[in-house]
């Protein structure tokens, strides 16, 4: 079986989606070699941090144009969070515009530029996650299920196609997107219990 | 909408899970792994790990064993204790911590929290403060031991959310293990004037005090002798009430 590889940009929670994959039982990769990347079966960006950190680390390792093969090759790679918030065009998040890797078109704002002023930011804690399209990446059995989000930052698709699932807080929060081979969480699946377990192993084990 | 939390706290001395009263006195309730495991099994809403022992032994973090610890658990995991350089902290994201608890830092060396929160984002980086009420002055103030400082509480929060944390636990020291009842004029201070989320800790002793703590504006509450000690004997039992279904 064809390995699933963590991608290593210097940060993120590895640790943990290493163990949850594990356990699912797939041979689970830590790597940053654009040749491992590219056999794979699926690619997970992981993330904990900052957008523009995020992005630095990405360009001096020159793994955004690893990012860039991956897309081109079809091997459906899937971004936790951060991770998430790297696949598209810019981020406000850093002192400058933070530009990201322009796979899924649309900005990442601040929370408090969209909530109600009465909601707290981050968002952080366990919220009920609705997906009621059916996406192959976000099947019935995932619908109204609760998981952890940590974040201060939301993704706004151009293409509201691309968003597969949402989590109500004040606004509705993009939770997952799906374009083309690229997918995206703002949660954390591998911090989800049972509900982030199905999830992953829908990722790694569905033909998507 | 995002659902309250109950988090469970894991207090460590010395490597030893232990549960303390008032900040005082501890009683050994087992080893820490077995305790993270259990709760992680339970599905907890989230775990808290604090080691009492660290600021105090002025030693190296063990990296070691924190791994040990998180390799056990599932659940959104926070660790604090003795945390005071910008690499220790990313050492213990890197294992796979979501958020990283400072306390005696908040108050030596406040220049730790604009730059984890620049390297992290604020939801990693939480603020412990530890909260004793003054009679004589008839006001809140903190309470620490290490470094004996005591501010104004609202004025001090309100500094550490300007600096950028991202969450703060409270903790009333008087009710610390007692299981006498939260301290909820407290809360209700000082959760209106925050726009992070509070988490509120001592005294918790049922699922109804939860429910009042949460009521009264906390967005949390984090428990250790009430998930640790069972009544009449105070018999070491692991137990845990969630606020969030996890199905």
């Amino acid at each position: 079986m064809k390995s699933i590889c963590i991608l290593d940009y210097g940060v993120g929670n590895k640790g943990s989606l290493f163990r949850i994959l594990e356990s699912l039982g797939c041979t689970v990769k830590i790597t940053r070699n654009i040749s491992e990347l590219c056999s794979s079966s699926r690619v997970i960006l992981p993330g904990v941090g900052r957008h523009d950190v995020a992005m630095n680390n990405i360009k001096s390792l020159q793994l955004d144009e690893a990012i860039e093969s991956i897309y081109s090759s079809g091997i459906p790679l899937l971004g936790i969070c951060v991770g998430m918030q790297l696949l598209f065009d810019r981020s406000e998040e850093g002192h400058f515009i933070s530009p990201g890797l322009g796979l899924i078109p649309g900005d990442v704002t601040h929370l408090s530029s969209s909530v109600d002023s009465s909601l707290r930011v981050p968002h952080i804690g366990w919220n009920k996650v609705i997906a009621p399209t059916h996406h192959h990446a976000f099947p019935d059995e995932l619908h109204n299920r609760y998981f952890y989000f940590a974040h201060s930052y939301m993704c706004s698709p151009i293409d509201s196609d691309s968003i597969i699932a949402i989590t109500p807080y004040g606004v509705n929060i993009c939770a997952a997107v799906a374009r083309d081979n690229i997918y995206g969480v703002q949660f954390h699946p591998e911090k989800s219990h049972a509900a982030g377990m199905d999830f992953l192993s829908n990722f790694v084990f569905s033909s998507i | 909408m995002i659902s309250p939390r109950s988090i469970a706290v894991v207090l460590i001395d010395n490597y030893r899970a232990i549960t303390s009263r008032r900040f005082s006195s501890y009683k050994y309730i087992g080893d820490p792994l077995t305790i993270v495991r259990t709760f992680s099994d339970y599905c907890v809403d989230e775990i808290l790990i604090l080691d009492r022992s660290a600021t105090k032994r002025q030693k190296p973090i063990n990296l070691g064993f924190i791994s040990t610890l998180i390799s056990e658990c599932r659940a959104p995991v926070a660790y604090g204790g003795g945390i005071d350089t910008l690499d220790q902290a990313r050492n213990i994201i890197a294992l796979g911590v979501e958020k990283v608890v400072l306390n005696t830092a908040t108050l030596v060396k406040p220049h730790l929290i604009p730059a984890l929160s620049s390297e992290f984002g604020a939801q990693s980086v939480i603020a412990s403060v530890d909260i004793c009420h003054n009679t004589r002055k008839g006001k809140y103030q903190l309470h620490n031991k290490v470094t004996g400082i005591q501010d104004d509480v609202f004025d001090f929060i309100q500094r550490l959310v300007l600096d950028g944390i991202g969450e703060v636990i409270i903790t009333d020291v008087l009710r610390d293990g007692t299981r006498a009842g939260p301290n909820l004029d407290l809360i209700a201070q000082l959760a209106p004037a925050l726009p992070i989320p509070l988490v509120y800790k001592g005294g918790i002793n049922s699922y109804e005090q939860i429910q009042s703590c949460i009521a009264a504006g906390a967005s949390a509450t984090a428990c250790s002798t009430f998930f640790s000690l069972v009544k009449p004997f105070d018999a070491v039992l692991i137990t845990y009430k969630g606020l969030v279904k996890h199905v």
